[in-house]
């Protein structure tokens, strides 16, 4: 009898050992994994939020407000008595009706000015005053009708900004205003109202409303073009100055990014939850031997490079979308045994099928393999500056990867070898990726980021639907843009 | 209801399909567990703690070998690190650098049932015990144990040849008396 028959006939008795274990195992099992029952968290899901939130925030911000109508106050042509007195009376008109359309009117104003589209009613030169006043009859019985526009657009004759009082006053009406002295608080804080609303559409246009709303009030009693004396004009002219002079901004940006780091392949979970799991990740080879235990895989992580091209465009002036071409050296690494040459095995190893010239015996940590991925990727990111004096950028996207290429080794369990080979991969590969980038130089039209950054494909790296294992990549990622 | 179905759908967390994932699997495992320790009690503790793992790390079985063969290997590692954590066992499972232990070619033949087995392997001490149950039965080599056991593999031979020898001699003297115990013969 030969000493393996001992093992064997011990082995096949072994197998055949059961017991009835009692009740309370599986209670005490059961009431276990009620507690872990839990779906783990899917991390990656955090980057596919962020896009999502970052563009809803967006669409927030962007979305198209209701259109500023023009108040029609008066059609009358203004009488002479109501040039004259300098008084507060508002002949024919209440004050929320004067009140709404001064306030609308800055609206007009400042929107026009920071380079909106004119709506129809200001690029053509309809009168601003129809003829039917809606408050004619009070309007009439109380007086001469005295149409008001704002006096801040006046002196800006220029680019159509202020086309309503240029409109009012070609239609012979001499510019007198209607607002009165004795309650310029009530004005003011319609003003005001609309200034606020102004600031969240643009900064600069904001300002020009601020510069303009210091102007003294529309002085009665003078015509269009001495509304204003010389210091008031210069004030208002130096408002516009910048938004005429300034050259706006880039949307678009471009540059090179690159990125060093680390890979890896990880289950379904990004972090193994104890070195058990490690154990679970054995490969499993194709043909079972008997009893022959697969060797334990020791995958390590490996150098990881990425870099490429990139593009974006501003869509606001903290939220920027990004896209652009990147290739990915995704690498890890496997300790093997000795290495052995095909011509120096023996005639009778059988490695007929196993391709290459060089295999790896399983047994000893003599030898590390470098595994390697190479992809071709095109990334959609959005990035979201949080802090408006602080720059960093938090960025959040997906990408889109194709595998041109890759060698790994597998493990044959006939000859106990591995064995270098093309690995039976998924051809696309969708990653999630993620990161922070903090703005470390940079001067008027360029500028160089760097920051953290993590990716962590979605897709399995296999095509069998049972291996889930996806590659992970970590590192430092730099990029230059210029606008 | 096979075994990929099952681990659907405990995957699912659906009681049923766990409880008979549980079923079809527990006896031959408790078999397992009962080669590596010395009572009942700590065999079910270890069956307990390895389904646990089972359970929780179901989503890493990859269907591509025995589901059986995954649990037992769980149920090998769990054994091995519950011995080690035990004090009870961690005295015999004191391994020393020994010389190289001629391995005898005496291979007597095994005439004793399962169970009768199972106890004499039992009365070998923790460390012969547990390298005798993972060379011979679980077909481990004595490199895969040395680095699971944190041992050199020459002591792995050597604890494996005594393990066997004493093994071996105690199965003679049952083929002759089956009603004698043998390892108190012997004075282990």
């Amino acid at each position: 009898m030969h000493k393996q028959e001992f093992e064997r006939s011990v082995q096949q008795k072994m197998e055949e050992l059961s017991f009835t274990p009692s009740a309370q195992v599986w209670e005490r099992v059961q009431q276990d994994i009620r507690t872990h029952d839990k779906r783990p968290f899917r991390w990656w899901w955090l980057p596919a939020l962020l896009v999502i939130g970052a563009g809803g925030w967006w669409l927030v911000q962007n979305a198209p407000k209701p259109q500023q109508s023009v108040v029609q106050v008066n059609t009358e042509a203004p009488s002479q008595e109501s040039e004259a007195p300098r008084t507060n009376a508002v002949s024919g008109y209440n004050q929320d009706q004067i009140n709404q359309s001064q306030s609308e009117n800055d609206l007009n104003i400042a929107t026009t000015g920071a380079g909106t589209e004119n709506t129809p009613e200001t690029q053509t030169n309809q009168p601003l005053l129809p003829k039917e006043p809606p408050v004619a009859q009070s309007s009439k019985a109380n007086g001469p009708a005295v149409p008001y526009s704002s006096p801040y657009a006046q002196p800006m004759d220029k680019g159509g900004i202020i086309k309503s009082a240029k409109t009012s006053v070609a239609n012979g009406q001499s510019g007198k205003t209607a607002v009165q002295n004795s309650e310029p608080n009530t004005v003011a804080a319609q003003r005001r109202s609309a200034e606020d609303q102004l600031a969240e559409t643009s900064d600069d246009a904001a300002t020009q409303s601020r510069t303009i709303a210091a102007v003294p009030h529309f002085p009665a009693g003078k015509e269009n073009t001495q509304l204003f004396n010389g210091t008031e004009k210069e004030a208002v002219a130096s408002a516009f100055k910048p938004l005429a002079q300034s050259k706006p901004h880039s949307k678009w940006s471009w540059g090179v990014s690159a990125q060093y780091g680390f890979s890896n392949v990880g289950t379904t979970k990004l972090f193994s939850e104890s070195a058990f799991n490690a154990e679970l990740a054995r490969p499993v080879p194709e043909i079972s031997f008997a009893a022959r235990p697969v060797p334990e895989l020791r995958l390590e992580k490996g150098p990881f490079f990425s870099g490429g091209l990139t593009v974006q465009r501003a869509l606001g002036r903290r939220v920027s979308v990004g896209s652009g071409v990147l290739y990915s050296v995704y690498t890890t690494r496997q300790r093997t045994g000795d290495a052995v040459y095909r011509s120096t095995l023996p005639s009778n190893q059988f490695v007929g099928d196993l391709q290459g010239n060089v295999f790896y015996r399983d047994t000893l940590n003599a030898n590390v393999y470098t595994n390697k991925y190479h992809l071709i990727s095109v990334p959609l990111s959005v990035q979201v500056q949080p802090f408006a004096r602080l720059p960093l950028e938090v960025s959040a996207g997906m990408q889109a990867g194709y595998v041109i290429g890759a060698k790994s080794l597998h493990y044959d369990a006939i000859t106990q070898f591995y064995y270098p080979a093309k690995p039976k991969m998924r051809q696309l590969q969708w990653a999630a990726s993620a990161g922070l980038q903090y703005r470390v130089a940079g001067k008027k039209g360029w500028e160089l980021m760097a920051g953290p950054q993590v990716s962590y494909n979605l897709s399995p790296m296999s095509k069998s639907g049972t291996d889930k294992r996806r590659l992970y990549a970590y590192g430092l990622g730099i990029a230059f843009r210029k606008k | 209801m096979d075994d990929h179905k099952l681990v659907q759908q405990s995957l699912l967390g659906r009681p049923e399909a766990q409880k008979l994932l549980y079923e079809r699997f527990a006896g031959s495992m408790l078999g397992v567990c009962y080669r590596y320790t010395k009572s009942m009690a700590d065999a079910e503790d270890v069956l307990q703690e390895g389904f646990v793992k089972v359970f929780r790390n179901l989503r890493q079985f990859r269907g591509d070998g025995e589901l059986g063969g995954w649990i037992r290997r769980i149920m090998v590692t769990t054994a091995i690190n519950y011995l080690k954590k035990n004090a009870r066992y961690q005295t015999e499972l004191v391994f020393e650098n020994e010389h190289l232990h001629p391995v005898s070619t005496d291979n007597p033949e095994v005439s004793l049932s399962a169970k009768e087995l199972a106890e004499l392997l039992r009365q070998l001490p923790s460390g012969y015990q547990t390298i005798f149950n993972l060379h011979a039965v679980e077909g481990y080599t004595h490199v895969e144990i040395g680095q699971m056991l944190g041992i050199h593999e020459g002591t792995s031979r050597s604890q494996y040849a005594r393990a066997r020898a004493l093994l071996i001699q105690w199965i003679k003297i049952r083929n002759k008396d089956p009603k004698t115990d043998a390892y108190a013969q012997t004075g282990i």
